[in-house]
C-alpha cells in the first residue's frame, strides 16, 4: 500500500466523510478547508423535524464534524487553500497556504470535495431579494431556525402568518444558463413547511413549483403528509415576479390558481426563495490546477482512476447530504483500492 | 422575596439532548442554574424508577431530551422512554402530582435553541404550578 | 467492590484558553483541593489542544491517582482524546470524568456568583461520582478478511468486486440460477451513449473469474447467527446438502420485486412494460414493429400512476423517448404528474426531448384507457388547459403504451429481516431510513445494506450504495482485528430468569440466549436429564451500550458498565 497521506480538498460533509472512512481503514488524511469552521454549506442547516424526524440529515453533518475533529490520523487545516500541485500520480506534492505560510505536503492521492455555491438570489432581481425585507432565502431561514429556534419576519421580528416558498430559484432556468435541477429544493422546502407548521400550526404555507422532485426513500411519506396538511397548499404555478407595497411590508404575487385556472393575486408576509446549487465561482481554478474535466454545466467529472485524483460529493453535481455521504464512502473505497487494498 | 427557582432535572441522551445542551451554551443562550443535566447513553436507559426517584427527591420538574422519532440510533430508545413515562404519569395522577412536571422533548444535536426555549418554558410553567408538593 | 477510602482522584482544571479563568479562580482551586479523595489539583491553560494533552500525558497518574476528573468544557471535547491518552499512560480511560462548567455553566449563567455556586455543585457531584467508577477493559477480536454478500444482482456484484479488489474474500450467494438480477433488462444507459449489455456481461465475467470471489447459485437461506468477525450463514444449494458459509461481515443486496400490470385492458398487446420497451428498442432494426409486424408510430409513456416518488421509470421514459424520436421517427407522448429531472443531466435531456417534439402531458386526475380499433386511446386532462378556462381532455391514440410496473419490496424481505435480526418497517423495505445509519449500515454491527432491498434506485445510485456499503465492510475488516471497549451491557446469568425480554428489546440483535451451565451443577427437582440451564448473554462486539435492556430487565440482572444505576442515582439527589 502506498503509505503516504491522502489530501482532501474541502471540509464539507463529503470531505469530512471521506476522511473518516479512510481513517477507519488506516489511511491518514489531511483536510484543507478554506473557511473556519468545517462544515461547508450543510454545516449551517437547521433541523427540520416536525412530529418526527424528517430525515433532513442536518444533525448528521454536525455529528460528522464533531467526530472528525476527535480522530487521530486526520489533520485539519482550516482557513487554508490549495495553491499548486506537482508530481506523478501516487507521489503528489501539494502547496497549501495556511495562516499566511506556504506548506508543502506529500500525498499519494488527492480527493476533491469542494462542493458548491448556492445561487445568489440577487441575480433574480424580479424576486426582490435584498430589496424587500421580507423576501429571504432558504439559507436565511436555516440560520433563523438554527440560532433562534423559530421563523420571524425580518421587518418587525413578528411571527409570519402566511409564508410562500418559491421553488427552482437558480435552477432549471434558461435565462441564467442553469439548465439543471438542484434535486434537494422540493424536499427541503416541504420539510421546512412541516417543521414550521409543527411549531406554529397557525402559520399557513404555500409551495409554488413547476414539478415536485422526489428525494430519498422517505419522500413518499413526506409528500403524503404535506398533501393531507390543510395548512399547506401545493400550487403548480411559479409567479414570475414579486411585488412590494408602499403601505405595508407584505409581498404580493400573481399566479394561476390551479383548481379554477384563473389568475389570482395574493399577499404573503414572508417569502422564502428555494435557492439551488451551482458550481463554485472558483471551480475553474481548482479544475485547472488538478486537471479535472468539467461537464457542460460546469460541475466536475471524474478523472480516470489511474490519475490518483478522486472526486467526492456535490462538486460533481447537486446532491443531498445523504447522497454526498454515500458518494464519499464509495470514493473512499476507490481510494483504498488505488492505494493497493487493505 | 425571591421568586422560586424551579429545580429541573433534565435527562439528556448522549446522541441528541446533551449535544443540544452544549449548543445552547455555544449560542450564548441563558439557562437557569437550578437545571441539573444527567447524561445517559440513550433515552432507553431511563427507567421509570429514575423518573419517580427524581420527583420523590424533590425535583420540581423532570425533562427528558431524546432524539426525534425515527432518528434514535438505537431505534426504539425514545419510544421506550415514552412508554415508561405513561406508567409514571399514571402514578403521578394517583398521588396528585401535576402532569406538566414531567415532559419529553425531542431534539437533534443541532437543536440548541429548542433546548433553551424548552427549559425556559418549563421554568415558567413550574413557577405557575409552584414547588413540588412532595418536598 | 470499591471502598471510597481507596480512591485517589487527580483533578485537572482546564482554563480553556482563559474562558474559565474568572470561574476557576484560586478560591475554586482551594475548594477542590479540600474535597474528599482529591490528591492533586492542577491548572492547565488549554487541555483540548495537542500541547495541553501532551503535558497531561505524563501527569495523569501523578500522586498515585487511580482516577481523574477534568474540570472544563463539555466531555465531548475531551473524551475520545483522553481515552487514547489513558491507554498510553496506564490510567484506564474510563476512570476519567469531565465536569462541564463551560457549556454547562460559564456560557449559560450570567450572574458570576450563581455561576460559581453552580460550578461548585457540579464539581462536587462529579468527584463523588468518580468514586463509583470502575475500570473498563479494551478487548479485541480477530476478524478475518472474509465477507458474505447476499444477492447476485448488479449491486451484489459491484459490492463483491469492490471488496475483492480491496483484498477481501467474498462468498456471493444468490437464490437465482444465475447472477445478474434485473439489470439485464436495461438496454441503454440514460447518461451515456453506451449499451448496457457489454458493461453488464463484463461485470458478470469479472465476478465469476475473480480469484477472491466464490459464487454460489440457487441458494436458499436456512439460518443466520453470529457476530462481527464470525457470522455463520446456513445455506442449502443443489445437490442438497446444508453448508455453513462464514464471513466477518455481511452485505445484503437482495433487491426488490416488481408487480406486472395484468388484467383487463392491460393484457392487450398494445400495453408493454418498461423492460419490454427496453427489449424492443434493443432488438429493433430499422423499424419498430409490434408482435403482429405492424409498425409502431405513436408511443405513449404513462408515469406516476404507480411509483410516483421513484425516478427509475421517468429516467427510462425520457431516454427511450429520445431513441424513439431520433431512431424511429415515432410520435411520443410522456404522460406524468410531475416531470422528474432530479438526476444528473436529466434537465437537459428533458429539454432536448421537447425540442425534438416529444410531448409532455401533465395531469392531476389519472388518465383513462380504452381500446379503439386496435389502438389504445389514452384520455388525460392536461393541467395547463385549465388556464384557458376550458377544461378539455386530450385523446392520444397510441400504438404502444408503456405502463410502469409497481416496485414493491422483495417478497423475501420479511424472511430476511427475521433471519438477520434487522427491523422491517411498515413500508416493507429493509431498514428504516434512519439518518444515523446513512443508508448503507444496518443496526446490527457488521451487517450492511445496499440497493433495491432498501429502496428502488436508478442504476447509478444503487451502484454508489454498493461501493459505500463495501467501504463499510472494508473499514471493519481492514486491520484484521476489531477493537472495542467493554462499555457495554453485562448480564449476570445467576439472576437471569430467561424471560426473553432483553433479546426482544435489543435493537441491535446483540443478545443471545445460550446454555449457561450443564445441569449437573444445579440439582433441580422435577426436571429431566436433558435440562440445560440457559441465560441471556450480551455479545460485546455487537452491543452499542444504549442501556435499553438494562432498564427493561425485570430482575435487574443487567448492568451497563459505563453508567450504572448508582451513578445515575447520585445525580438524582438534590
Amino acid at each position: 500500500m502506498r503509505d503516504r497521506d491522502v489530501l482532501i480538498i474541502g471540509g464539507g460533509i463529503a470531505g469530512v466523510t471521506v476522511a473518516l472512512e479512510l481513517a477507519e481503514m488506516g489511511v491518514p488524511a489531511t483536510i484543507v478547508e478554506r473557511e473556519n469552521p468545517l462544515g461547508g454549506q450543510a454545516g449551517a442547516f437547521a433541523c427540520k423535524a416536525s412530529e418526527k424526524c424528517n430525515k433532513c440529515f442536518a444533525c448528521v453533518v454536525d455529528n460528522q464534524i464533531e467526530e472528525v475533529q476527535r480522530r487521530p490520523h486526520i489533520t485539519i487545516m482550516t482557513e487554508s487553500a490549495l495553491e499548486g500541485v506537482s508530481g506523478e500520480p501516487g507521489q503528489f506534492k501539494a502547496w497549501v497556504r495556511s495562516n499566511g505560510r506556504k506548506t508543502l505536503l506529500d500525498a499519494s492521492a488527492l480527493i476533491v470535495a469542494t462542493g458548491v455555491d448556492f445561487f445568489d438570489a440577487r441575480q433574480k432581481p424580479e424576486y426582490g431579494y435584498g430589496i424587500f425585507q421580507n423576501v429571504i432565502t432558504a439559507h436565511d431561514l436555516d440560520e433563523m431556525l438554527r440560532s433562534r429556534g423559530g421563523v420571524f419576519r425580518p421587518s418587525d421580528g413578528g411571527i409570519p402568518s402566511k409564508i410562500a416558498f418559491f421553488q427552482c430559484v437558480g435552477s432549471r432556468d434558461e435565462t441564467i444558463g442553469h439548465l439543471w435541477c438542484s434535486k434537494v429544493c422540493c424536499a427541503y422546502a416541504l420539510r421546512f413547511m412541516r417543521s414550521i407548521r409543527h411549531g406554529n400550526p397557525e402559520i399557513q404555507t404555500s409551495f409554488f413549483y413547476i414539478d415536485i422532485q422526489p428525494l430519498g426513500r422517505s419522500f413518499e411519506s413526506l409528500l403524503q403528509s404535506c398533501r393531507q396538511d390543510e395548512g399547506m397548499r401545493l400550487i403548480r404555478s411559479l409567479p414570475s415576479k414579486i411585488y412590494g407595497q408602499r403601505t405595508s411590508t407584505h409581498l404580493r404575487m400573481r399566479f394561476i390558481d390551479p383548481p379554477s385556472g384563473e389568475t389570482v393575486e395574493e399577499d404573503f408576509d414572508l417569502v422564502v426563495l428555494s435557492i439551488g446549487m451551482a458550481p463554485r465561482a472558483d471551480a475553474e481554478g481548482i479544475a485547472t490546477v488538478l486537471g479535472i474535466p468539467k461537464n457542460e454545466e460546469g460541475f466536475y467529472r471524474s478523472p480516470p482512476e489511474s490519475s490518483g485524483v478522486f472526486l467526492a460529493g456535490a462538486c460533481k453535481g447537486p446532491r443531498d447530504i445523504g447522497s454526498s455521504m454515500v458518494d464519499a464512502k464509495a470514493t473512499a473505497q476507490k481510494v483504498v483500492q488505488y492505494l493497493g487494498g487493505i | 422575596m425571591e421568586p422560586f427557582s424551579p429545580r429541573i432535572i433534565a435527562f439528556c441522551c448522549d446522541k441528541s439532548g446533551y449535544v443540544a445542551a452544549d449548543m445552547a451554551g455555544k449560542l450564548g443562550m441563558s439557562l437557569p442554574e437550578s437545571l441539573d443535566v444527567i447524561r445517559v447513553p440513550c433515552a432507553g436507559r431511563i427507567d421509570s424508577f429514575h423518573l419517580l426517584k427524581a420527583l420523590e427527591n424533590g425535583a420540581d420538574g423532570v425533562l427528558i431530551f431524546a432524539c426525534h422519532e425515527e432518528n434514535c440510533q438505537s431505534l426504539t430508545g425514545n419510544l421506550m422512554v415514552k412508554a415508561r413515562m405513561d406508567y409514571v404519569y399514571e402514578i403521578m395522577e394517583k398521588i396528585g402530582l401535576e402532569r406538566e412536571r414531567l415532559e419529553l422533548c425531542n431534539v437533534a444535536t443541532n437543536n440548541g435553541a429548542k433546548f433553551a426555549e424548552t427549559v425556559r418554558r418549563k421554568c415558567e410553567d413550574l413557577r405557575r404550578l409552584g414547588p413540588n408538593p412532595v418536598k | 467492590m470499591r471502598s471510597s477510602d481507596d480512591c485517589r482522584i487527580a483533578v485537572f482544571v482546564d482554563r480553556c484558553g482563559g474562558a474559565l479563568s474568572h470561574l476557576l479562580d484560586e478560591g475554586m482551586i482551594t475548594y477542590i483541593r479540600g474535597l474528599p479523595q482529591v490528591v492533586s489539583c492542577e491548572q492547565h491553560e488549554d487541555l483540548s489542544s495537542p500541547q495541553g494533552r501532551e503535558e497531561l500525558a505524563g501527569r495523569l497518574t501523578e500522586g498515585g491517582a487511580d482516577r481523574a476528573v477534568i474540570v472544563g468544557g463539555s466531555p465531548k471535547a475531551y473524551e475520545v482524546s483522553f481515552r487514547r491518552l489513558g491507554l498510553a499512560t496506564g490510567l484506564n480511560p474510563y476512570m476519567v470524568l469531565v465536569a462541564n462548567v463551560r457549556e454547562g455553566v460559564a456560557w449559560v449563567i450570567r450572574d458570576d456568583e450563581r455561576a460559581r455556586e453552580k460550578a461548585k455543585a457540579i464539581i462536587t457531584k462529579k468527584i463523588s461520582e468518580a468514586g463509583l467508577l470502575s475500570p473498563i477493559l479494551r478487548k479485541q477480536v480477530e476478524v478475518s478478511k472474509e465477507a458474505v454478500v447476499i444477492g447476485g444482482g448488479v449491486v451484489g456484484i459491484r459490492a463483491a468486486l469492490a471488496l475483492a479488489d480491496a483484498h477481501i474474500g467474498v462468498t456471493l450467494l444468490t437464490r437465482a440460477r444465475n447472477i445478474g438480477g434485473k439489470a439485464i433488462q436495461l438496454a441503454h444507459f440514460y447518461d451515456r451513449p453506451d449499451d448496457v449489455s457489454p458493461w453488464f456481461m463484463e461485470q458478470v465475467e469479472r465476478v465469476t473469474e475473480h480469484p477472491k470471489i466464490n459464487v454460489k447459485t440457487s441458494v436458499q437461506l436456512r439460518g443466520f447467527e453470529g457476530y462481527l468477525g464470525d457470522y455463520r450463514v446456513t445455506i442449502q444449494a443443489p445437490p442438497g446438502k446444508r453448508e455453513v458459509v462464514r464471513g466477518s461481515a455481511v452485505l445484503l443486496a437482495s433487491g426488490h420485486d416488481v408487480v406486472p400490470n395484468t388484467g383487463g385492458i392491460f393484457d392487450h398487446r398494445c400495453f408493454v412494460s418498461p423492460p419490454r420497451m427496453e427489449a424492443m428498442l434493443r432488438d429493433a432494426g430499422k423499424s419498430l414493429v409490434n408482435e403482429k409486424g405492424k409498425p409502431i408510430k405513436t408511443v405513449t409513456f404513462i408515469l406516476d400512476l404507480v411509483n410516483e416518488t421513484i425516478k427509475i421509470d421517468s429516467a427510462n421514459a425520457v431516454k427511450n423517448a429520445l431513441l424513439l424520436r431520433g431512431n424511429h421517427d415515432c410520435t411520443v407522448y410522456v404522460v406524468c404528474r410531475d416531470v422528474k429531472v432530479s438526476l444528473d443531466g436529466m434537465e437537459k435531456l428533458y429539454r432536448k426531448a421537447r425540442e425534438l417534439g416529444v410531448v409532455f402531458v401533465k395531469y392531476d386526475d389519472p388518465p383513462r384507457f380504452s381500446l379503439v380499433n386496435g389502438q389504445v386511446n389514452v384520455e388525460v386532462k392536461e393541467v395547463s388547459t385549465r388556464v384557458m378556462g376550458d377544461e378539455y381532455t386530450l385523446s392520444i391514440l397510441s400504438d404502444l403504451v408503456v405502463m410502469s410496473e409497481k416496485f414493491i419490496p422483495s417478497r423475501d424481505n420479511e424472511m430476511l429481516a427475521a433471519l438477520l435480526g434487522i427491523p422491517l418497517p411498515q413500508e416493507g423495505y429493509l431498514m428504516d431510513d434512519n439518518p444515523q445509519f446513512t443508508q448503507v449500515r444496518a443496526n446490527r454491527r457488521g451487517v450492511f445494506l445496499a440497493g433495491g432491498c432498501r429502496h428502488p434506485e436508478t442504476l447509478e445510485e444503487a451502484l454508489m450504495e454498493a461501493e459505500a456499503a463495501a467501504s463499510g465492510v472494508t473499514q471493519l475488516l481492514s486491520r484484521g482485528i476489531y477493537e472495542y471497549d467493554l462499555a457495554v451491557a453485562e448480564i449476570d446469568p445467576a439472576k437471569c430468569a430467561t424471560c426473553l425480554t432483553c433479546p426482544r428489546v435489543c435493537p441491535h440483535s446483540a443478545i443471545v440466549v445460550e446454555k449457561y451451565a450443564p445441569k449437573s451443577i444445579y440439582i433441580t427437582a422435577g426436571y429431566g436429564e436433558d435440562f440445560t440451564w440457559r441465560a441471556a448473554r450480551v455479545l460485546p462486539t455487537q452491543c452499542y451500550g444504549c442501556g435499553i435492556c438494562v432498564s427493561s430487565c425485570p430482575t435487574k440482572a443487567i448492568t451497563l458498565k459505563h453508567l450504572t444505576d448508582a451513578e445515575i442515582s447520585l445525580h438524582l439527589g438534590i
